[in-house]
């Protein structure tokens, strides 16, 4: 009599536990599919955004030192003139040109490092026959703006990048 | 007697049991879907805050292609985010006929690169060797946004006429409402 008390006491122990497991697997799976939608929306924020855009579309515009007989060339022409190694009116290679002036103008215009907003950036342009120049400075972060744009002359195809980290 | 009362005890006791869990239970997924809610808001707030900041920088672009601004062909193409610092010079000096036709409180031009004459402000007798041009002659108040743009000129030289674009942003203050 006593045995058969004991064993009715088990079993509704154990259904218990079995309700309590059941309760838990449920909880735990609802919480994994939640922390997979919430962690599946962080990934590495790399927006276009619509200042860089203006940024690169601006530098393209400005009218370097690089001078030809009709006008000094824009930093669009000089890209040209670099892939085709041509040089300027002073006898300078159209490429240091180039090089020099987008790094002043990027470093006047988007200071980065350490107490600056922006942490870092990269700039480069390739054409179809690879690399024409690229550089950049400071730290890669998980935030960045950029822009990408493209343009032609002929058959030559030229593409320009900027990213800047904050 | 004494066994129909203990029993009874037992099964109160497994309501009560049940009930106490059943209620657990839901404060949990109250607790959780609260959770969820405030993600949720933190991240409507997140984009809120974004496109607010996009559609200041639109203003900025708007203002800078008015036609009060804007370059159109006048150095050869057309460009976009290119203002005509001659016609903003010529802008300036009669900026009390516009009023307040922008609905802004300021518009200011810097010139970022080159760098020379940075901080000096322009008027008629030093243009264009300044770097910043205020429209309204009154302080930036409010708040304010800014955008990259050309800032393009006719420079005279060696007997020819050609084109200067430098590098610039337009600053536009406004009140907030």
């Amino acid at each position: 009599m006593i045995k058969i008390n004991l064993n009715k006491k088990r079993k509704s122990g154990q259904e218990e536990l079995v309700g309590f497991a059941i309760i838990i697997i449920i909880v735990s799976i609802i919480l994994v599919v939640f922390l997979g939608s919430y962690l599946k929306k962080s990934p590495i924020q790399s927006a276009n955004s619509y200042e860089a855009d203006n940024f690169v579309q601006v530098i393209l515009q400005y009218n370097t030192k690089c001078e030809t007989t009709l006008k000094n060339l824009t930093v669009q022409d000089l890209i040209f003139s670099c892939v085709e190694g041509q040089k300027c009116n002073t006898n300078e290679n159209s490429c240091v040109v180039l090089n020099q002036t987008l790094k002043s103008m990027i470093e006047a215009s988007w200071p980065a490092g350490e107490g600056w907003p922006y942490k870092g950036y990269e700039f480069n342009i390739t054409s179809k026959e690879g690399n024409v120049l690229s550089f950049s400075k400071g730290n890669i972060t998980r935030n960045s703006k950029g822009s990408m744009q493209d343009f032609a002359k002929g058959q030559e195809q030229i593409l320009v990048g900027f990213t800047a980290y904050y | 007697m004494v066994n129909i009362i203990r029993l009874n005890k037992r099964a109160q006791m497994k309501i009560q049991q049940m009930s106490f869990m059943i209620i657990a239970v839901l404060i949990f997924f109250v607790l959780v879907g609260m959770v969820i809610f405030v993600v949720r808001i933190n991240g409507l707030k997140k984009t809120a805050t974004g496109i607010q900041q996009e559609d200041a920088l639109y203003l900025a672009s708007k203002v800078a292609n008015s036609p009060e601004f804007t370059c159109g062909n006048a150095f050869g193409t057309q460009k976009s985010a290119c203002v005509d610092m001659d016609k903003i010079m010529a802008l300036k000096e009669n900026i009390n006929d516009y009023g307040n036709f922008w609905g802004i409180s300021n518009i200011e031009i810097i010139r970022t690169y080159p760098t020379d004459y940075n901080n000096i402000t322009c008027s008629s007798s030093n243009y264009p060797n300044c770097g910043i041009i205020q429209l309204y002659d009154k302080p930036i108040s409010g708040s304010d946004v800014s955008n990259y743009v050309s800032l393009c000129r006719k420079v005279y030289s060696e007997g020819t006429v050609k084109d200067k674009c430098d590098v610039g942003k337009i600053l536009v203050s406004y009140e907030k409402k």
